[in-house]
């Protein structure tokens, strides 16, 4: 149909009137049955995707484009599109809605309020990996926040809006950031005045400079360059900017927290790759040996954190930040293949993740605490669980066989051609990985059982619903990644490419 | 004199309000007209009044250059007039005003409005001062009218001496600009003051001092000392009134006076209007986190706002100008449906943060309104306030005054604290009273029609853009 | 410049110097003959009873600030009639009375509001209001 990628993004939208006239229970129904439609009319996105343009900086190879004029004095435009750095990210965002209404299915109060900021999420971030114009990508970046702290200020744990506000301050400060680095990006564009994200890319890739004047004393490239990257790096997160992630994930409610490690994050090294390091090549190079110092320190220092919680959903989220390190150690190598692992874990990390807190939550639901050493045995009292639970830390360990160990094999090698010592260091990384990940293992569920948990029902059906559909993707990665490579891998050559060539 | 009589015939709508000036005040004294409602005939001025500015062409110069009407003045004029009507429909709401006091409530209003129309207009120094006052001393006496706040009186007091001393030191001001142009009215002095005195100390003395005067109406640091005190302790309709109407005005007369400076004093004269509004957005917004009343707060979060609003004003061009009323609009929107919100949930008129506690509870939409009107405030997309806030940056940006937008980032960040704080305290905590609410459902569709253009406009926002387009040149 | 601003401040020192001098001198030079009865207001001969500060009605305040008013409107008005004569013979003298009057008839505005609101009576009857509550 025409116009389907304005349908992807707003069709969670148009039900959000009826959730207030339906009863009570009745919306999570309407929810799942919204995020599975989306899921449905995404798929010819997916399959009609023509894999062989890369269309990263030429207009002209954007697909499923739509333009229209917004506000013409200003020359901001409704401009759409995909290609191949995109399009992970929407199957990545539609595939995580549709779990994290399962994973919302006990939500009791005010049920109309959550669906609704959910919906208003859910297209805030189809918005987002959507967008090719500046302005209407920082709305949609924007209005995903107010959402966020309602949504985890109000359904979240005991320090909600402590969280809540944290995540809503520290969000709003990089995006500020942006605003203005944005602003600045449309003023100074080489040739005419343009907030078309591809066409200044496509600018910039032919030789065109910002002729900005010299901020504070800096080069006008360098602190525009630096000023988005502490907006994305808030995002991602990135030390030091990654304090808010534990609060924000632990009080967070299960589904959101699957939605903010999935998606949210990603965010972050989308932006990243999308706007801040294509756009200022020369500033990249300059402060590339920096941000692999940053990427390295993202993974032992989040690893080591990990290794040291008693929070079962606190470890994981470390252990996000940790594998988000591994991103950026890909994006920071800029080689083909650290490019191509760099997304491939994003997709990965998208999943792995989620599963991971689905697990976290499924434990909480029926113990309502996190201790990792208040549990004991559970494997003999859930063995389905015990099952699962094995299985997604195997993922997020980088066992081979498993979607996690192809990417962090790409990234590794692709960034041990340009940081050696990097790499070893990061590899250490895995060690820890595989250390807090297996001892959190063995201490909730072998051993002695715990008998106040001994009559804990297994995994229901909703529960499974919501594991096994990531479990086969992390297995089938695993074993076929390329059929999932072959999307990006033209976009991220060319992404690396770029970002090599000055 | 009597060559000045058709100058009159451009000023209908200022006519009008005096006329209806006279009636507040005079009517009361004839028996009969005491017993007609003053209300609807206030509302019939106002729009009579509007309809009149709005059929109004042209630009001109009157009474011997003391004052200019022209597109920028009519469209400000008619929104002013927007302004006290609805502020009418929130006194009918609030029983914070002695009802028996009507009559002379909006004979003050009048003349409150009257001032703000010419300080709009005003080309000439003293006029300004005229309408300053015009303004300013009506605005004493309604801060004093709260009968359920003892503290009125105080606050009122405090608004008196502050204002005055502001006057006196604005007037001192201008007595220097006097002394080194030989003129008052606004076009000679920036020719007067030529490329030899930009930068002397005395010409920084007298910019600034006459800027006290109208920083003072403004709100602006470090005038702004009595803007706290006046808010929380004047009745809300008043409060709600104030921080919309005399800024807008103030505003007005600085963009007015700082327009036709020469291009020798443009960079001097954004300098010190930058600093103004720094130190006003980053006090307003610092000073607002540790408020406990939520008038207070509102009074602070309006200085920042203030603030802002002088970016566009410091950077001295059209860009500017349209961008500052581009946002009045949104301003006075967001503005009134939290204040008529408050109103509305306010019991025993406590209006301590910690009354409000989980009032969504028994007023849902009430509250959903009164948060788009707040996230509006702190410039959060999809609401309309976000869009205000980007014009404004989006000229400092292209001045190139990067100070100032570092401030105004800070500020936003900051302020974006205690606006979420409001929600916080209305939305997740628990409900530590039982809301009674007013019988009328009135207030509630008078915030949510605030509240559905700031969505509006947050999306689609060119019709706002088209309008303010015709304030860019004084045509 | 620096001059005249010099010649000011020497004007300023010698007037504040003769007074002080006079002061001065007085101090030095006059009998002390310090005894209670000098010390008391003058109330023509009567001796005065009780403490002077008391509170006093307000609608003394009322009529003196209503006199103020006017008072000052009357000082407002002595220029015009001074120059009157020369003004009449320039052919402004329509147009100045008009002005005049203006000014007076707005003044008047006000003394009509004050005088029908009861501003002006000495004996007002009580409005019974409803104490608002104090906290």
């Amino acid at each position: 149909m025409s116009h389907l990628l304005s349908w992807v993004v707003f069709l969670p939208l148009i039900p959000i009137p009826l959730l207030f006239l339906l009863p009570k229970d009745k919306g999570k129904w309407l929810a799942l049955a919204v995020t599975l439609a989306d899921f449905v009319i995404g798929l010819p996105l997916i399959l009609g995707f023509d894999r062989a343009m890369p269309g990263v900086s030429n207009p002209g190879e954007m697909q499923f484009v739509e333009r229209a004029t917004w506000i013409p004095s200003l020359g901001v435009e409704y401009y759409i599109g995909i290609d191949g750095l995109s399009v992970t990210m929407i199957l990545l965002t539609l595939l995580i809605g549709v779990l994290a209404v399962l994973a919302s299915w006990n939500i009791a109060k005010h049920e109309a309020g959550y669906w609704s900021m959910f919906l208003l999420l859910q297209t805030a971030m189809l918005g987002v990996f959507v967008s090719l114009d500046l302005i209407l990508f920082f709305v949609f970046w924007e209005v995903m926040l107010f959402p966020m702290y309602f949504l985890i200020g109000i359904w979240g744990g005991p320090r909600r809006v402590y969280a809540a506000i944290k995540f809503f301050l520290y969000t709003l400060f990089g995006g500020v950031g942006m605003l203005l680095a944005f602003i600045a990006i449309w003023y100074y564009a080489p040739g005419q005045r343009t907030w078309d994200m591809i066409e200044i890319l496509q600018r910039v890739s032919a030789g065109g400079h910002f002729n900005g004047p010299d901020i504070f004393g800096v080069e006008f490239a360098k602190m525009i360059f630096v000023v988005l990257f502490v907006g994305f790096a808030i995002k991602v997160p990135i030390f030091p900017f990654h304090t808010w992630l534990p609060d924000a994930h632990v009080e967070a409610p299960t589904a959101i927290s699957v939605i903010l490690a999935g998606v949210l994050l990603k965010m972050g090294t989308y932006g990243m790759l999308r706007i801040n390091f294509t756009l200022f090549p020369e500033a990249f190079h300059w402060f590339r040996t920096f941000l692999v110092v940053l990427a390295v320190i993202n993974i032992v220092y989040g690893a080591l954190c990990a290794l040291a919680q008693s929070d079962l959903k606190k470890m994981v989220a470390y252990s996000s930040v940790s594998h988000m390190g591994f991103i950026l150690l890909g994006m920071a190598a800029a080689t083909p293949q650290g490019m191509n692992g760099a997304m491939l874990q994003m997709f990965n990390h998208g999943t792995i993740t989620a599963m991971l807190f689905l697990l976290v939550g499924v434990i909480y639901d029926r113990a309502h605490h996190r201790q990792i050493d208040g549990f004991g045995g559970m494997a003999s009292v859930m063995p389905k669980f015990a099952a699962l639970t094995s299985f997604a830390f195997m993922a997020a360990i980088g066992l081979p066989g498993l979607s996690g160990f192809v990417s962090e094999l790409l990234i590794l090698s692709g960034s041990f051609k340009v940081y050696q010592v990097a790499t070893i260091i990061a590899g250490l990384g895995i060690i820890f990985g595989a250390g807090y990940m297996l001892w959190s293992y063995q201490r909730v569920f072998f051993g002695k059982v715990n008998e106040k948990y001994a009559d804990f029902k297994d995994v229901n059906v909703i529960e499974v619903a919501s594991l096994v559909p990531l479990l086969v993707i992390v297995v089938y990665l695993g074993i076929f990644p390329n059929n999932l490579i072959v999307f990006f891998e033209q976009s991220m050559n060319h992404i690396s490419e770029l970002l090599l060539a000055r | 004199m009597f060559n000045t009589l058709p100058h009159l015939a451009h000023l209908p709508a200022h006519l009008v309000l005096s006329l209806g000036l006279l009636f507040f005040f005079l009517g009361k004294t004839i028996p009969g007209i005491k017993k007609l409602p003053a209300t609807a005939i206030f509302i019939a001025m106002l729009a009579l009044a509007a309809a009149l500015e709005a059929s109004e062409t042209g630009s001109h110069d009157l009474f011997f250059g003391m004052v200019q009407t022209d597109s920028f003045s009519r469209l400000y004029n008619q929104l002013y007039f927007i302004v006290s009507a609805l502020v009418v429909v929130m006194l009918h709401f609030s029983d914070e005003m002695d009802r028996e006091n009507d009559w002379e409530n909006y004979g003050l209003l009048s003349c409150l409005i009257l001032g703000m129309m010419f300080m709009t207009s005003a080309s000439h120094l003293l006029m300004a001062v005229i309408a300053i006052e015009m303004v300013s001393i009506p605005s004493y006496l309604l801060v004093a009218l709260n009968r359920k706040n003892p503290a009125s009186k105080e606050a009122s007091m405090k608004y008196i001496l502050f204002g005055s001393f502001a006057t006196g030191v604005m007037l001192y001001g201008m007595s220097f600009l006097f002394g080194m142009t030989g003129s008052l009215t606004f076009a000679d002095i920036w020719n007067g003051l030529g490329s030899e005195s930009v930068g002397t100390p005395i010409y920084y003395l007298a910019i600034g001092f006459t800027l006290a005067g109208m920083s003072f109406k403004v709100a602006a640091v470090p005038f702004h000392f009595w803007c706290p005190d006046a808010y929380q302790a004047a009745p809300t309709p008043i409060t709600a009134f104030l921080s919309v109407a005399p800024k807008v005005a103030g505003l007005t007369l600085m963009m007015r006076f700082f327009a036709d400076h020469l291009p020798v004093q443009g960079d001097s004269l954004t300098q010190m209007l930058s600093i103004v509004a720094i130190v006003t957005m980053v006090v307003g917004s610092f000073a607002a986190l540790k408020q406990t009343d939520i008038k207070r707060l509102l009074a602070y979060s309006s200085i920042a706002h203030a603030g802002f609003l002088m970016m566009g004003v410091a950077v001295l061009n059209t860009d500017g100008r349209q961008a500052v009323f581009f946002y009045i609009p949104i301003y006075i929107l967001m503005n009134l449906g939290a204040f008529m919100a408050i109103i509305y949930l306010a019991q025993d008129h406590d209006y301590k943060i910690s009354a409000f506690n989980g009032a969504v509870k028994s007023n849902p939409l009430l509250v959903t309104a009164f948060a788009v009107c707040t996230l509006s405030l702190a410039g959060i997309p999809p609401f309309a306030g976000f869009v205000g806030k980007f014009y404004l940056f989006k000229v400092a940006m292209e001045k190139g005054l990067y100070p100032m937008i570092l401030a105004a980032g800070i500020s936003t960040v900051v302020s974006l604290y205690f606006y979420v704080s409001l929600l916080k305290v209305m939305i997740i905590d628990q409900e530590a009273r039982t809301f009674s609410p007013l019988g009328s459902k009135v207030p509630v569709v008078f915030v949510s029609l605030c509240a559905l253009p700031l969505v509006f406009l947050g999306l689609y926002w060119v019709p706002l853009v088209n309008w303010a387009d015709k304030v860019r040149l004084f045509q | 410049m620096l001059f005249n601003f010099g010649v000011a401040l020497t004007f300023l020192i010698v007037m504040a110097g003769f007074v002080a001098g006079n002061l001065l001198v007085q101090l030095l030079l006059s009998p002390h003959n310090n005894y209670d009865a000098k010390k008391m207001p003058y109330d023509c001969g009567e001796e005065p009873v009780g403490s002077g500060y008391r509170q006093y009605n307000l609608r003394f305040y009322l009529v003196a600030l209503v006199f103020v008013i006017f008072d000052v409107e009357i000082a407002f008005m002595y220029p015009v009639t001074a120059v009157f004569k020369d003004l009449t013979q320039d052919g402004w003298g329509l147009m100045a009375f008009v002005e005049i009057a203006i000014f007076v008839l707005i003044l008047t505005v006000a003394f009509v509001y004050t005088w029908s609101e009861g501003g002006l009576d000495w004996i007002r009857e009580q409005v019974k209001r409803p104490t608002s509550p104090r906290e």
